[in-house]
């Protein structure tokens, strides 16, 4: 077999890998093994050699005082190293050249690489962070404010790309509706994602109506007596909500008799029916990065059907009261 | 976080290590052969093997010779170390060391480490190892990761 042969038999047999980004490296060495590209004694010596590196990461931790670590140390160090190459391979975007890659570099190139890999995530963070705090809520929570004032800063500030790479230095309290999978600086660059595709959403509608809406949102929670999450869900509720009453028209501030109102006629559809009724409200709302919209929605949904069928949709809204008489 | 290093410490990566460690303190007695003291191949794989052990015993990894080779190097020339006793006296010796690199959660480097544990051998434990935990300074040091050794004895170093 030519070179060029043996390159598209590899591509061939990794089409079939399952690999996983959380582990790329150690995933990448299982499935080879488990497709047949690479037998024991290959996969036996890709491990040593990821091994001897711990050596090299050791003595560059301790600055070459140590020999010996402790073996939480040790998998500490060993989980950055990982981490390190796992970015690097990752950035191939070709499960077949990354496992030549593993296989043919060395250590410390991989190593290094996988430094420069990240230092890019990095940056995208950045830039990821500065868009979020151009397009932030006209309001927002303790929590939401404090995570873009303070906790990312702190987290790329404290992060460490060599040693630490899978840790996760600072962690925000505010949550976007969808929790970022992964750990480190590639976890934070997925928070700061989903954060920005929601604060986007957000901005489609008026600002005092977002204010209002989250202004009640902050109200309920306090009546309820428990903290303020997520800030783009209510939002995206209301949005829903008033789109079933009002197709084509983009608002978010429901009154006490809209909710009463959507709840009535909904209450008149099976579940099944409930579900098509509001896709199809959904479906007609304004957004970019769609596919998170629609999952945030189909998480929702659920709770959505329930409260209407108990009578008690408004408990899931934020809404302008009516007014009590004196 | 996953714990990476069950899976590479395997069996058979830690039989091949103690291999190459014995071979690597087999070439140590080019240094000991001047202070009249050689280890056997026996002796070699035996310390390999304990060093195996007190890697575990303390939750340590070392990879390469590191420690032992450093703790021969050291004391082959101690006026208490023969050759009846040498193969014991570096086992109980490399115990302690990493007993106090744990104990002092790693802030104590090699170089530091080894000093103290000279200090502590030759002038409180009178080269016996089963005494190298009795003394007030081995306490001390493992508080504070430091110790100030009595003047005659830097005058001595």
């Amino acid at each position: 077999m030519n070179t060029l042969q043996q390159y598209s038999n590899a591509e061939n047999i990794f089409s079939g890998a399952r690999l996983n980004n959380s582990e790329y490296t150690m995933s990448l060495l299982k499935e080879a093994l488990r497709l047949g590209y690479i037998d024991e004694t290959e996969e036996a010596a890709v491990k040593a050699k990821i091994f001897d590196g711990l050596a090299t990461v050791i003595d560059e931790f301790t600055e070459g005082k140590s020999t010996s670590v402790s073996n939480e140390k040790a998998n500490d160090l060993l989980s950055s190293l990982l981490y390190n190459i796992d970015a690097y391979l990752i950035s191939l975007q070709n499960p077949a050249k990354a496992y030549e890659e593993l296989k043919t570099k060395t250590l410390s190139y991989l190593y290094d690489a996988g430094g420069i890999a990240l230092k890019r995530v990095m940056t995208d963070c950045t830039a990821l962070l500065f868009n979020n705090k151009k397009t932030r809520l006209p309001v927002g929570s303790e929590y939401y404010n404090r995570a873009l004032d303070e906790d990312v800063r702190a987290f790329t500030k404290a992060y460490n790309i060599r040693f630490g790479a899978h840790r996760n230095p600072v962690i925000p309290r505010y949550k976007t509706a969808i929790a970022p999978r992964g750990s480190g600086i590639v976890r934070l660059k997925r928070y700061l994602t989903n954060m920005l595709t929601e604060n986007l959403f957000c901005r489609h509608y008026d600002s005092e109506e977002v204010k209002t809406v989250i202004a009640y949102e902050v109200m309920r929670a306090e009546d309820m007596e428990s903290n303020v999450g997520n800030l783009y869900i209510p939002i995206l509720r209301c949005a829903v909500i008033c789109q079933f009453l009002i197709p084509g028209v983009h608002h978010v501030l429901l009154s006490e008799d809209d909710v009463m109102t959507a709840e009535g006629l909904l209450d008149e559809y099976t579940p099944d029916e409930m579900k098509t009724v509001l896709t199809a409200a959904f479906s007609r709302l304004p957004a970019e990065n769609s596919e998170y919209h629609k999952k945030v929605f189909e998480n929702e949904l659920p709770s959505i059907i329930q409260s209407v069928k108990r009578n008690n949709l408004r408990t899931l809204l934020a809404y302008l009261p009516k007014p009590t008489s004196i | 976080m996953p714990n990476y290093l069950t899976v590479f410490q395997s069996g058979m990566l830690s039989k091949a290590h103690e291999k190459y460690i014995a071979r690597e303190l087999l070439r140590l007695n080019d240094v000991t052969r001047e202070h009249g003291i050689t280890l056997s191949k026996k002796d070699c794989a035996e310390i390999a093997e304990c060093r195996s052990e007190l890697l575990r015993d303390t939750e340590r990894i070392e990879v390469g010779a590191g420690a032992v080779t450093k703790i021969i190097e050291t004391f082959c020339e101690s006026g208490y170390i023969n050759q009846q006793n040498f193969k014991d006296t570096v086992e109980g010796l490399l115990e302690c060391f990493y007993t106090i690199k744990t104990e002092t959660d790693d802030k104590v480097s090699d170089e530091d480490a080894l000093r103290f544990l000279k200090y502590l051998f030759e002038y409180e434990a009178g080269g016996d190892v089963a005494r190298l935990y009795d003394s007030e300074a081995f306490d001390l040091f493992v508080e504070r990761g430091k110790f100030t050794f009595p003047k005659s004895y830097e005058d001595d170093e």
